[in-house]
């Protein structure tokens, strides 16, 4: 399939338009994985509701059954199970780093290594996220190693 | 680590052991000049992978560990080997004597620190590998939004 992007002019809308014969499964999937990229994700804070494009997220945890997601500065509530966000982040820069986060590989600065066999990831906020040894290699994937 | 990964590291684990305690015994022997081994010394170094290895539930764990949790477990890690193993190796007739006792217990704790040392150099080399990408990936990306909106080559103007 051909991805072609064409660049609109400030009047235009910016749209996507996915030309197709039938509308199947895996089309449907890139369409609302789309969705989720470009709208992005609700969350909320202080009671008020949030749209959280994936570019802005940093990870996302799950902390005594409530799921954070956490961006450069600020912390949002997310109805969202882990589980959930990880398949709805399937195919991007996002990976399972421990049994409770899944970080966007984006936004790590470097890595370290740590004891057992981890890696202590840096984010490009100052903060610092530990990748289990079992996901070390779900990482090297994304980074083409 | 979960119930399924100490089961698979156990195994790997334990056939290393294994294997190199064989292979250590063997070149002992043959260093030795008339030093043998009996048949029931393959079931000794069975026993003796058995006591290095088992330490490893150590490590299980429902909940993911922190630093200091994990540097507390490997210390206990340690002083339960430096328990089990000159106790097994005492019964399989591995050292005698004081002397025997500490060449054992040293040749325990290097083989420890080792292990951890090579893990830890291993690990240093791929995250050198990884900081390496993830510097050009940003790079590109900086550049990539500097070119015109980030088209670069992939984009026909719609206006004739």
């Amino acid at each position: 399939m051909r991805i072609i992007y064409e660049k609109a002019t400030h009047e235009e809308e910016e749209v996507i338009i996915v030309r197709c014969r039938k509308i199947t499964d895996d089309l449907t999937y890139v369409a609302n994985t789309l969705n989720a990229v470009v709208d992005g994700i609700a969350a909320t804070k202080d009671g008020e509701i949030y749209k959280l494009p994936l570019r802005d997220i940093y990870y996302f945890e799950v902390v005594d059954n409530n799921s954070f997601i956490y961006c450069e500065n600020e912390v949002y509530e997310s109805k969202l199970r882990l589980y959930e966000f990880e398949a709805l982040t399937y195919g991007t820069h996002f990976f399972r780093a421990t049994k409770s986060t899944v970080i966007n590989a984006d936004k790590i600065s470097c890595v370290s290594p740590a004891l057992s066999g981890r890696f202590t990831a840096k984010l490009d906020n100052g903060e610092k996220v530990v990748v289990s040894r079992q996901y070390v290699s779900d990482l090297k994937r994304i980074m083409g190693l | 680590m979960n119930a399924k990964q100490i089961a698979k590291t156990f195994c790997f684990h334990y056939a290393l052991i294994y294997g190199l305690t064989m292979i250590v015994s063997y070149f002992w022997c043959l260093a030795c000049g008339d030093e043998t081994v009996t048949v029931e010394f393959f079931g000794y170094a069975m026993l003796f992978a058995l006591a290095a290895d088992a330490p490893i539930v150590i490590f299980w764990s429902r909940k993911e560990l922190s630093s200091k949790q994990i540097l507390i477990r490997m210390i206990i890690h340690c002083i339960v080997l430096e328990i089990l193993l000159p106790t097994v190796g005492w019964y399989i007739g591995m050292w005698h004597g004081m002397g025997g006792f500490f060449v054992f217990f040293f040749v325990v704790l290097l083989v420890d620190v080792g292990v951890y040392a090579i893990s830890y150099l291993i690990l240093s080399f791929d995250a050198v590998n990884i900081n390496s990408v993830l510097e050009k990936r940003k790079c590109e990306k900086t550049i990539k939004e500097d070119e015109d909106g980030g088209f670069g080559q992939d984009y026909r103007n719609t206006q004739s």
